[in-house]
């Protein structure tokens, strides 16, 4: 089966020295450039290219495919990691948690409804990205302050005790894969 | 500018699923968002459903804590409680002459107490402060910092110590001072670095000594509505509220705590509380007689809902913790100076 892209290729410029780009197949085949520096952060992406022996020569004619992440959330996640490839390790951030400010740049960036927010966090957290994780929950964090319960609810889609039950009462009645 | 490299904007093709929602997206982001909310925000989390209670309760990072830390010329201890489960206070002291070095006594585990040879008192307990507030992620909900006899040498060596370590501003909800004048609550109050929004005092006058009966000390009495207005008025304060308690009384009210369908009321006292009286609004249960007529010595409360400890070891300190039910109309508390003098 051929995974040629149906749409153009997105560039990415590549502003620093380091030359080595590395091909990405979303799930709906769209297909986006990306660096070496700004791979790195995802854990398992650079996992996956240090497993098949991609080097600088191979690594455009070898496209990377992502069957879990669609092409808009890959579009946000390479224009996260190429924003912060070069940043430097916090390692005490995480002591920090509440006292973190989130850049002005990454506010603009994650300002996407909730339903897309929640799809990024499923998107990062398989691709193992810690610092965009961070992100989109001090973003979903924020969105709690000053709400009463029912707001909450309503803001992050919670379902009601009610609602709980019916649907665990549903899936529990629906045939199973022998039925 | 590599936002503007981007040449193509893709079009949304998400497949048709079921919509992602705060419970339906992996356990290790939840908790991950809960470290980002502050602590009012939990407890509205909390209320939203079933399933988000029960996680919040599990998640390790959310059981919020209380820490009160007790100085004097010859030790340092202190306590961390954690507020769901107020019987679970693990504690250390720091003792001044342990031989060549500190003794460490451990409350929770007194068989694994040891002497740090070499190693001073005030040095240790620092270290192991700094590690707790460079590991701490959710705020405290209550941080109480109790003097005993303490001279002005010992009191500036710790405030200089604490000034040291304290880098960012104190995370805690609330903050009490114990047993300190107004000077020494000053200096504290710049080294915790801490936006003072309110100062509360402690209002509930105690009443005098009876008299006629001789035995009874101290005692206090409140009536729900007094209770709820003057010591639950936290609950209309702004987000990010910090208070400063002084408390000058034997028997002092510390605070209540909402533990779901329980209130639970805790008092410190210089001498042990021997008599609680409650009564109800309506009596549901063997329970609440029990628990509204209690005359017992130590750890020997009528009710499974009533316990007394001695606070820090020490011995003119008493720590009493009493769980009520919603429908309590009343308290009354006596205690007495000494434990002979108790005619049952």
């Amino acid at each position: 089966m051929s995974v040629e892209p149906e749409v153009p290729i997105v560039q990415v410029e590549e502003v620093r020295e380091n030359p080595v780009l590395y091909k990405i197949i979303s799930s709906d085949n769209h297909v986006f450039t990306i660096s070496e520096h700004a791979v790195k952060l995802s854990k398992t992406l650079w996992d996956l290219i240090t497993n098949l022996g991609l080097t600088a020569e191979n690594a455009l004619d070898n496209p990377i495919p992502v069957e879990n992440v669609n092409g808009k959330n890959m579009e946000t996640i390479v224009q996260f990691c190429e924003r912060h490839k070069y940043d430097e390790e916090e390692p005490e951030y995480t002591n920090y948690i509440r006292e973190f400010v989130l850049p002005e740049w990454d506010r603009q960036l994650l300002s996407i409804d909730n339903e897309e927010l929640f799809q990024l966090i499923l998107a990062t957290n398989y691709l193992d990205i810690q610092k965009l994780m961070d992100y989109c929950c001090r973003v979903i964090g924020d969105m709690a302050k000053d709400k009463t319960p029912e707001e909450l609810r309503i803001i992050y889609g919670i379902p009601t005790d009610a609602e709980d039950d019916a649907l665990e009462r549903s899936a529990s009645d629906s045939p199973g894969p022998s039925g | 500018m590599i936002l503007n490299a981007v040449e193509n904007t893709i079009e949304a093709d998400i497949p048709v699923r079921a919509p992602l929602t705060l419970t339906t997206i992996p356990n290790d982001a939840i908790e991950k968002i809960l470290k980002f909310c502050d602590y009012k925000s939990i407890m509205c989390l909390r209320k939203t459903s079933r399933s988000l209670r029960n996680f919040i309760t599990q998640t390790k990072d959310s059981s919020f804590e209380a820490i009160q830390i007790l100085v004097s010329n010859e030790r340092i201890g202190w306590g961390f409680i954690k507020t769901a489960y107020r019987q679970d206070i693990i504690s250390t002291n720091y003792h001044r002459n342990g031989g060549n070095g500190c003794w460490l006594f451990y409350g929770k585990n007194p068989r694994k107490s040891n002497v740090i040879l070499g190693a001073d008192w005030m040095d240790l307990f620092f270290q192991d402060f700094e590690f707790f507030l460079r590991h701490q992620r959710a705020p405290l909900e209550v941080f109480r910092l109790a003097f005993g006899e303490t001279n002005d040498a010992t009191f500036e060596r710790f405030e200089k110590m604490l000034k040291s370590i304290i880098k960012t501003p104190l995370k805690t909800l609330r903050l009490f001072f114990d047993g300190v004048g107004a000077t020494r609550i000053a200096a504290l109050i710049h080294v915790f670095n801490i936006p003072l929004v309110q100062v509360i005092e402690n209002k509930h006058k105690l009443r005098e000594p009876d008299r006629d009966t001789m035995k009874i000390r101290r005692a206090a009495s409140f009536e729900k509505t007094t209770v709820f207005r003057e010591i639950c008025s936290f609950e209309d304060l702004p987000e990010g509220f910090r208070s400063l308690s002084l408390i000058r009384h034997r028997l002092d009210v510390l605070r209540w705590y909402d533990l779901q369908r329980f209130w639970a009321l805790t008092i410190d006292s210089k001498y042990p509380v021997k008599k609680c009286e409650l009564s109800f609004t309506s009596i549901e249960s063997e329970e609440h007689i029990l628990a509204s007529l209690g005359l017992c010595a130590f750890d020997n409360w009528p009710s499974g809902r009533i316990w007394i400890y001695r606070a820090l070891g020490r011995r003119d300190n008493y720590y009493v913790i009493i769980m009520l039910e919603p429908n309590f109309a009343s308290l009354r508390l006596e205690c007495y100076e000494n434990d002979n003098d108790i005619d049952l």
